[in-house]
This record gives structure tokens, sequence and C-alpha cells, in this order.
């Protein structure tokens, strides 16, 4: 039915007056993949994820998400997203149901879906008053899955994870981890910008962007094959010359 | 209907913030009972004392007159220095009979009575002079002289035969207090967002900004319908107000107003970069230029020209022509249409420089 590219993005450029943000970059995410998006600060990830989002508009250049194009059909962009960043961003003096029912409401989600999720949340916390607490009072971890499932409610083919994982313990990192790839097993595609370099060994492939151009894409092998080094962490800072 | 997630998320954020709640239906009950008692524009009994040179029947009568009225209290004192009394403030006014007070009356020839008030508040000393001047007049009648004026007024207060300050007091207050309450209300809604991080989440969205502005504004225009049916019930129980035109009109026009005031509120929030900024000034923008400039207590006519043409700029300006039209005068709806359009307006003008300014704001 569609192509088994779920994002294409074509020569996208986006200039800020004189400074080139990013800079003609083109990359392709095929379905069900974990890609890597890594880069120092102002290397132009986050510029890049916001052109993805259909937040801003690109200087030039096309991108398609599930066969649609950003620039033409931004709100049905937006219905194909889900969007988790390191802040953590939930409404927290609403119960966590509250908050799933408002993800819902904006996203046209059919009340027995909404009622299923929110069955699978209870299960999958084990607590049976998430209609009654407020999402503050829970543990950070149990935040995130919340965060997760409520992200995932509306079934977007591509889950952007923009450094999600900041500031929370490594058994959790684990754990989530666990889930990305369950997601990813079962088709969905994950886009994941993130500090940690061992967290991009877990990724299937992924591009490293310096200065606003991509300077490396490939598998974490091929890319430690190709700087003959042992981690990610070498790969990375030989990538952006350092 | 993604409007309708929004309006109920806001609606749980109200509800949650249970102290604000409180603060909200309490702050503006103290004040008009505050306002409402302390801002009376009428005196309590006047001092005076009487010098009756004349002893007559008809001075006597005229001391009863001052006596009967609710207004001047009579001091009896032996000390007759006057200035001192005066200075003292002991007494405000004085009256003089003169001797010949009753003879002249008797012959029919104009007679004289000295009156005297302590000006230094050159308010009261207006109506206080005002006031002597009815019992006088009430006077002639009763002892039943001809009139030697050649042209007589006859006044009549219209819609408030008593002039009770209260009258002016509760749709000025009305006024006062529901645009600072509700520009208060909305004004840190966006900047919240921004600051919790939830931001990112309505980004993201496939939400129209002004979805977002609309769903935001609603059900704080709930809220804020349900504070003003307290400050009326407030003016019309225990400062006995009355509502002499529609009451659907009036609420009408409060949603208007409220409106007016909401987005007023939005429109800060949408440019402030704190919560605290935009608490601020949101106090700062309605609370004083309100007081001053909406005609509610200092009259706009009197202004320096500047000053009156500022007064446009005022939401309360046309809101108090509306309310005092309403609750006073029984104005109908044509009667009140140009304030209405101004509010209509404002309300437009600040809502559609929200929706641009969130717009920009999504793409930062």
């Amino acid at each position: 039915m569609m192509s088994n590219n779920v994002l294409i993005i074509q020569n996208l450029t986006k200039k800020f007056g004189d400074f080139t943000a990013v800079d003609n970059i083109s990359l392709t995410v095929k379905k069900g993949e974990v890609f890597g998006f890594l880069g120092a600060n102002g290397a132009g990830k986050t510029t890049t994820i916001r052109m993805i989002c259909a937040l801003l508009e690109p200087t030039a250049g096309e991108i398609e998400l599930d066969g649609l194009s950003v620039l033409h059909q931004p709100e049905a962009v937006k219905r194909r997203i889900g969007y988790m960043s390191q802040k953590f961003s939930l409404y927290q003096d609403l119960t966590p149901f509250e908050n799933m029912e408002f993800f819902a409401e904006i996203y046209n989600v059919s009340p027995e879906k909404l009622t299923e999720e929110k069955e699978k949340l209870a299960v999958e916390l084990k607590l049976n008053n998430l209609n009654r607490i407020l999402t503050k009072e829970l543990p950070l971890g149990y935040k995130q899955r919340l965060a997760l499932r409520t992200t995932l409610i509306h079934d977007p083919p591509i889950l952007f994870l923009d450094e999600a994982t900041s500031g929370v313990d490594p058994i959790w990192r684990r754990q989530f981890w666990d889930q990305i790839y369950e997601l990813s097993a079962a088709g969905r595609t994950i886009f994941v910008t993130t500090h940690y370099m061992d967290e991009a060994e877990y990724c299937h492939r992924l591009s490293i962007m310096d200065k606003g151009k991509i300077v490396q894409t490939g598998t974490p092998a091929e890319l430690k094959d190709k700087f003959n080094v042992s981690s990610m962490q070498e790969v990375f800072l030989r990538a952006i010359q350092y | 209907m993604a409007l309708l997630g929004i309006i109920s998320k806001e609606f749980y954020h109200i509800i949650r913030d249970f102290r604000t709640l409180i603060i909200l239906f309490l702050m503006p009950l103290i004040q008009m009972v505050m306002f409402g008692y302390a801002l009376n524009l009428e005196i309590p009994k006047v001092e005076i004392t009487i010098n009756d040179l004349d002893h007559s029947k008809y001075s006597r009568q005229l001391i009863r007159a001052f006596q009967g009225s609710n207004f001047f209290e009579i001091i009896t004192d032996d000390d007759q220095n006057l200035e001192l009394q005066f200075f003292k403030r002991k007494i405000r006014s004085h009256l003089t009979i003169p001797k010949d007070f009753s003879k002249r009356i008797t012959t029919n020839q104009p007679t004289q009575v000295d009156f005297m008030v302590d000006a230094s508040n050159s308010n009261d000393a207006i109506l206080i002079e005002q006031y002597a001047m009815q019992i006088l007049l009430h006077f002639k009648e009763l002892i039943g002289v001809k009139q030697y004026l050649p042209v007589e007024i006859n006044q009549v207060f219209r819609f408030n035969p008593e002039l009770r300050s209260t009258y002016f007091m509760v749709p000025g207050l009305l006024a006062l207090l529901m645009i600072m309450i509700t520009t208060m209300l909305t004004s840190i809604t966006l900047v919240r967002e921004k600051e919790m991080g939830t931001m990112t989440l309505l980004k993201i969205s496939p939400l129209h900004s002004f979805e977002i502005i609309i769903g935001k504004v609603i059900p704080y225009l709930l809220l804020s319908l349900l504070v003003a049916t307290v400050i009326i019930l407030v003016g019309v129980f225990l400062f006995r107000v009355p509502v002499r035109g529609s009451v659907l009109l009036l609420y009408f026009f409060l949603l208007l107003y409220c409106l007016t005031g909401l987005s007023f509120g939005m429109m800060i929030s949408s440019l402030a970069k704190t919560q605290q900024v935009a608490m601020l000034f949101a106090l700062m923008s309605t609370i004083l230029p309100t007081l001053i400039l909406s005609g509610f207590i200092f009259p706009l006519a009197s202004m320096p020209k500047i000053l009156q043409y500022l007064s446009y700029i005022i939401p309360a300006r046309y809101f108090l022509i509306i309310v005092r039209g309403i609750m006073l005068k029984d104005n109908t709806f044509i009667e009140l249409l140009k304030p209405s359009l101004a509010l209509i307006g404002f309300s437009s003008i600040f809502i559609i420089v929200s929706t641009k300014r969130f717009k920009t704001y999504l793409e930062q």
C-alpha cells in the first residue's frame, strides 16, 4: 500500500537570517526501524525535528511522513506523530486517566480504545486508583510509562523520543528500551535523539549531525568498523572531528 | 471533540486549584463590603450650631426643620467662639438667623439667613449647602411665603430619587472587580503551560491555536459569570440596588464584558515570559486605569482632553454605561448597542492578537 520508508527527507534546509541551522540534509527512515539522531547541542537536531513535526517551515526541501507531505498536509501529519520529550509533559494536576482522556479528545480517539488503553495502563502499573490520584503523586518511572502510553494513544506510526530518558535511573532506562524494541517489532517507527552513547548502540541505524549537516549515517556496527573503534562514543567524536 | 478536550482539561485545572477558587469568590465579597461601605459618598450627620437672634415663632420653626432633617445634628454649645469650633472640627456648619427674620417674613420682604460651611473638603461642603437649601425651600412652603424667585426649579432626580451612592457604587464595583478578576484568571494560563513544559504537547498536537485560545476562555467565562452573580446578589440584597432592566440582557452584556477581560488576559499571557510578570501586568493594567478612567468615580467630562481620549480604550467605560443603563434605567438592547459594539471590538482584537502571537510562539 505504501513504501517501506516512513520518513523521507530530501535536501532539507533551514536558514535563520544568515545562519544556516540545517544545511541540505537528506535521509530515509524505514518502517519499524529504531533510528538514532545524534549531534552536539546546536548541531541542528532540534530544528530538524521541528520541521518534521510541522512546527517550523523549511527554507527549502521536502519532508514526507507516512506518505504525506509535511509542508502541504501539516495537520494530517501531526495526527500521525507521537512525541515524548525529556521534560515530562503531562498535566501534573490532572489524574493519569484525565491526561489520557485529554489526549484522546484532541486526537479523536474512540471511547472504546480509550477504555482499553486505560485498562492496559492500570495492569502495567498495578494500580487501581489512576482515576483518583494526581499525576504529580506518581513516581518518576510510573510517570514515564504513563507518558509513553498517552503519547501512543492515537496509535501514531512514528514516535519521536526527544532525549526522553534523560534523568531517569538505569533500570528504568533498560525497561524503557525493552518497550521501544517491542513497539518497533510491532511495526512502529521510533526516531530517537539522545545524549547517552550507550543508547546510540541500541539503535538499528543512526545519523550523526554536525554544524547543520549529516556527517555519517549507518548501523552502529558499520560506523564502528569504518572508524575502526570499539564504542559509539569514539565514533561520535571522530565523526564530528573533535 | 478537540475543543471539548481543552475545555474539560481547563475545568480540571480550575477545580484542582481549590485555594484560588476560594479566593476568587471571597475576594469580591470582601471588596464589595469594604468599598460599598467605605467609599460611601453620602455624609453622615453634619454638626451644626444655630444662632437664633430672632427668637420668634418662625425662627423656631426653621430650627425645627433643621432638627427634623436626618442630615443635620444641632449642637447646643455655650462656647460661642465659632472660629474655634470650626477649627477643632466640633462643627461643620453654622446658621445665623437675623433679628428681623420674622418681621420681614410677616411684611413680605425678602430676608436672609447666614449659612457657614467648613469647605476644607469641598465635595462635602457642596453637599451640605445643597441640603441646607432644600430645608430652606421646604421651610418657605411650610410657612406659605410667596415666591420671590421668578423661576422656581423643581428638582426631580430620575432613576435614583434619594441620590443613594450605593446605586452608583455597585454597578461601578461590578465593572471594576470583573475586569480585574477576568484578566487575572487567563493571564497566567498560557505562561503556565510554558513554564510547566506542557506547551510542547499542545504544539505537537493537531489543535489549532484558535481552538486552544477559545477552549481556554470558555471555562473561565462560566466561572466569571458565577463570580459576577455573587457580586450582583450582594448588591441587590445587601445594598438594595435594584435591577430594573432585563436580567437576561444584563447577563448577555456581562458575558461580553467578561469575554473582553478574559481575552485581554489571554493576550497578556501570550506576551509575558513568566507567571509573575503576567499577573502583575494584569493587575496594573486593570485596577488603576479602570478606577480613574472609566467614569466610575471621577467624571470623565471634567478631565483634560488627553485623558478623555485615553478613556476610550478602557472597557469598563462602556460596561458602566451598559450596567447603569440596565440596573437603574431599564435600557433595552438597542439603546445599548454602541457600547456593546465597543466591547465586541475589544474582544475580537485581543483574541486575534493572542492567536497570532500563540502561532509564532508555536514556531519558536
